[in-house]
C-alpha cells in the first residue's frame, strides 16, 4: 500500500470554467438535462388536465372506495383503474416521441417483423384475437355481476358479517382476475400495422448530431464521429432485434448482454474497423444515460410498502454490499477494488443499472463492468426459474405470496425477471416483489454517491499515496454523479409537489410524463450504445485476465448466498413479527 | 470508467476467412439458441414453461432492468400504497420507524466508509 511520507495535503487539480464545455462529464449533464427540459416543456403544462381527470375519478369513486376498511371494495379498484388512465404523455407529442424513439418490436419466427408488419398480417392477428377477447369480456362481466351481488349483501350487513365480507372479497378477487385476462386479451386485438424503418433512420441521424455536438466541443472531429456512428447505431439496432426475439425475452436476456456479445464477436473475429472507432464512446453514452436515470430515482416511492419494505430494501442491501466487499478484499483477495464494488452493487442492489452507476462512479474498467453484467444476467435467469420452485415447494401456503414476493424482489437482480417470477406465484407476490425491487432501484443514487465519495477520498488517495484537499477531491469527483443526483432531487421534489395537489398527480406527470414520455425513451438506447462500444473495444484475453481463478464468480456466489439468507430472515421478521398489521393490509 | 488504450482485435495476416467464419459461427450459435436449444430447455423444465406462459399472456418484459420499464411496477406501487392508506393509514409516509430505517441505512454506509479494508 502506498504511503504518504510527508503527510502534506496536496491540491494539484485546478478548476477551469472551460471544463464545462470541454469535459465529457459536463457534456453528459448538458445533454441529459436538455432531454429532461424538453420533457418539462412538453408535459408539465398538462398538469391542469391531469388534475381534472384525477378529481373526476375521486368524485365518482372516492367516497365509495373508503366505505369500509374490512376489504377493498369494487369502488376501491375502480378508483385505482380510473386514476391509472391519467397520463401526461397521452398527448400528441408524447405519442409521436414514442414512435420516433421506438425500438425494434417483439418477434418470434421472422426477424423482419421486428421492423415491419403489414395491414394484412395485423388484420389476421386482430381476427385471431377478437374471439378470445369476446370470451374473456363475457367472463369479466359475469364475474363483475357476481362481485356486485356479494358486495351488496356484505353492505346490507353493515360490513360486520365476516362470512359475507369474505365472500365479497373472494368474488371481487375473481372479478379482478377475469378483468386482467380480458385486458390482456383486449390488448392483442389492438394489433396495428407498423413500419419502424423510417423512424430508426431518423433516430440514428438525430443521435449522431446530438452526441456529435459534444464530441466537437471536446476537441474531436465531428465529421469522423458522424461517419463512424451508423456502425455503432446499427449494432445497437441488432442488439434490440436479438433481445426482442420471443425465446430471448422469455429467458430475461436483455439488451446489455447482447450488445456486449455482438460487439465482442466483431472485435475478436474480423476486428472493429478503424473508421468506426471515433463513435466507440463508452463513457460518453453511459454518463448521459445515467443523468436520465437520475430522473427516475424518486425518493417518495420508498414509502410505498411502509417500514417493512424500506427495512428489507435499504438496510439489508447496504449490509450485504459491505459484507460482500469486505469478503472480496480480505478472503477472496480480489485484485481490483473497482471490480469488487461493481459486483457488490449488481448483486445486492439491482443488477445492470446498479453496475453501470457504480462502475462509472468508481471509474472501473469496461472489462470489469462487462464481467459484472455477465455474472448478473446468468444468475438472474437461473434465479427467475429456481426461486418460484423453491417458494412453492417449501414455504407455507400463507407465506408464499408476501414473504416469497419480498424474498424474490430483494434478491433477483433485474426488475423484469422479478416481475415474471412474481407473476408466476400470484398477483400479490408480483406487486410485493416489484415494489421491493423499485425501492432498491431508488437506493442506486445513495450507493453511487457513497462509492464515488469512497473511491475519490480513500481508494485513490491510497493508490497515489498523496493526501488530497477539498479542491482535489472536487476535481477528481465524477461530475456526472452531480447530474444524476441533481435530476433525482429535482424530479423527486416535483413528484412530491404534484402528489400534494392530489394523489396520483405525481405519477401522471413525472412517471407517465417525464420518465415514460422522455427519459426512458432514450436512456435504453444510450446504455445500449455504450454496451456496444464496450464490446467493440474489448479483447477476450483482457476479459479473461479479470476472471483469473474464478474470483469474481466466488465473490458473486458468496454475496448472493448471504443476500438470500439475510433478505429472507429480515423479510420474515419485518412482515410477520414487527409489522403484521401492515402485512394484513396487502 | 477508465478507457484503456482501445485495441480492436485484429485477425492475423492470411486468416481473414477464418475470422469471417468465426463471426458467422457466432451468429449461428445465437440462432441455434433462439430456435432450438432455448425452446428445448423451456419444454424440459415444467416450471419454466409455466413462467414463459405467464410472460407471454401478460406481455411482461422479463428483460427489463429498471422498475419504470414494467407497467406491473406501477400497478404494484398503486395497489400497495392505497392498501396501506386504507388498512393502516398510520403506517403511511415518513413515520419515526421509517425515518429510523433510512438513518440506519446511512449509518451502515458511514461505518463502511470508515472501516472498509483498504488492502
Amino acid at each position: 500500500m502506498a504511503e504518504n511520507k510527508s503527510g502534506v495535503v496536496k491540491d494539484v487539480g485546478k478548476w477551469e470554467w472551460s471544463e464545462l464545455i470541454k469535459k465529457e462529464d459536463w457534456w453528459a449533464i448538458w445533454l441529459g438535462a436538455f432531454i429532461l427540459l424538453l420533457g418539462i416543456i412538453f408535459y408539465f403544462p398538462q398538469s391542469g388536465n391531469m388534475m381534472a381527470k384525477l378529481e373526476k375519478a375521486e368524485a365518482k369513486y372516492g367516497t365509495d372506495a373508503k366505505r369500509t376498511a374490512a376489504y377493498k371494495t369494487i369502488a376501491w379498484y375502480q378508483l385505482s383503474d380510473a386514476k391509472k388512465k391519467a397520463k401526461a404523455n397521452s398527448i400528441g407529442i408524447g405519442k409521436w416521441m414514442k414512435k420516433f424513439s421506438g425500438k425494434p418490436k417483439k418477434w418470434s419466427g421472422n426477424p423482419f417483423n421486428a421492423f415491419v408488419m403489414g395491414e394484412e398480417k395485423a388484420a389476421a392477428k386482430k381476427a385471431k384475437a377478437v374471439p378470445k377477447y369476446e370470451k374473456a369480456k363475457t367472463a369479466e362481466k359475469a364475474a363483475y355481476a357476481k362481485a356486485l351481488t356479494t358486495e351488496k349483501a356484505a353492505e346490507a350487513a353493515g360490513f360486520k358479517d365476516e362470512k359475507l365480507n369474505n365472500a365479497a372479497k373472494a368474488s371481487i378477487l375473481d372479478w379482478r382476475d377475469a378483468r386482467l385476462k380480458a385486458s390482456s386479451a383486449k390488448k392483442k386485438t389492438g394489433a396495428k400495422a407498423y413500419n419502424q424503418i423510417g423512424y430508426l433512420i431518423l433516430l440514428g441521424i438525430v443521435f449522431a448530431v446530438f452526441f456529435g455536438i459534444g464530441i466537437a466541443a471536446m476537441g474531436n472531429s465531428f465529421g469522423d464521429f458522424i461517419k463512424a456512428f451508423p456502425f455503432v447505431f446499427l449494432l445497437a439496432v441488432l442488439t434490440y432485434i436479438a433481445s426482442n426475439q420471443a425465446t430471448m425475452k422469455a429467458y430475461g436476456i436483455g439488451y446489455a448482454l447482447w450488445a456486449i456479445f455482438f460487439g465482442m464477436l466483431i472485435s475478436n473475429t474480423v476486428g472493429t474497423p478503424k473508421w468506426a472507432m471515433p463513435a466507440v464512446q463508452t463513457e460518453y453514452y453511459i454518463k448521459t444515460g445515467l443523468v436520465l436515470l437520475g430522473a427516475k430515482i424518486l425518493f417518495e416511492k420508498i414509502i410505498v410498502i411502509g417500514t417493512a419494505g424500506i427495512f428489507v430494501a435499504w438496510v439489508v442491501t447496504p449490509t450485504v454490499w459491505l459484507v460482500t466487499y469486505w469478503f472480496g478484499q480480505k478472503i477472496v483477495k480480489m485484485p481490483s477494488k473497482r471490480l469488487n464494488a461493481t459486483i457488490c452493487s449488481d448483486m445486492s442492489v439491482c443488477g445492470v443499472s446498479a453496475a453501470i452507476a457504480t462502475a462509472s462512479a468508481c471509474k472501473a474498467k469496461k472489462e470489469e463492468l462487462t464481467l459484472a453484467v455477465g455474472l448478473s444476467m446468468v444468475f438472474t435467469s437461473v434465479m427467475m426459474i429456481l426461486m418460484p420452485i423453491v417458494i412453492k415447494s417449501t414455504f407455507p401456503v400463507d407465506k408464499q405470496l408476501i414473504l416469497g414476493g419480498a424474498w424474490m424482489g430483494g434478491t433477483i437482480d433485474a426488475t423484469g425477471a422479478v416481475v415474471a417470477a412474481g407473476a408466476f406465484l400470484g398477483e400479490k407476490a408480483m406487486y410485493v416483489a416489484a415494489t421491493i425491487k423499485m425501492i432498491q432501484n431508488v437506493l442506486i443514487g445513495v450507493i453511487a454517491f457513497f462509492v464515488a465519495l469512497y473511491f475519490t477520498t480513500k481508494v485513490e488517495v491510497a493508490e497515489t499515496g498523496v493526501k488530497v484537499g477539498p479542491m482535489e477531491i472536487w476535481y477528481r469527483f465524477p461530475k456526472f454523479v452531480l447530474g444524476f443526483i441533481g435530476a433525482s432531487i429535482f424530479f423527486s421534489i416535483c413528484y412530491s409537489y404534484f402528489n400534494a395537489q392530489i394523489g396520483g398527480l405525481g405519477g401522471a406527470m413525472v412517471d407517465q410524463g417525464i420518465i415514460k414520455g422522455m427519459g426512458d425513451l432514450f436512456r435504453g438506447w444510450f446504455f445500449c450504445l455504450s454496451f456496444v462500444s464496450i464490446g467493440l473495444a474489448t479483447n477476450f484475453r483482457e476479459l479473461a485476465e479479470h476472471f483469473k481463478g474464478g474470483k469474481p464468480l466466488i465473490l458473486y456466489v458468496f454475496g448472493q448466498s448471504f443476500n438470500l439468507m439475510m433478505t429472507l430472515l429480515v423479510a420474515y421478521i419485518m412482515f410477520y413479527i414487527v409489522f403484521p398489521g401492515l402485512t394484513a393490509t396487502i | 470508467m477508465v478507457d484503456q488504450t482501445i485495441t480492436a482485435g485484429k485477425p492475423k495476416p492470411g486468416s481473414r476467412l477464418r475470422a469471417w467464419g468465426l463471426l458467422v459461427i457466432g451468429f449461428s450459435c445465437v440462432w441455434v439458441f433462439a430456435f432450438i436449444v432455448g425452446p428445448w430447455i423451456q419444454d424440459k423444465i415444467p416450471t419454466f414453461r409455466k413462467i414463459v406462459q405467464v410472460i407471454e399472456e401478460r406481455d411482461i418484459d422479463a428483460g427489463a432492468y429498471f422498475y419504470s420499464e414494467n407497467k406491473e411496477s406501477y400497478d404494484g406501487e398503486r395497489y400497495l400504497l392505497e392498501s396501506l392508506r386504507l388498512g393502516a393509514p398510520e403506517e403511511v409516509g415518513f413515520t419515526l420507524p421509517f425515518i429510523g430505517s433510512i438513518v440506519l441505512c446511512l449509518i451502515i454506509l458511514g461505518l463502511g466508509y470508515r472501516y472498509l479494508p483498504m488492502d
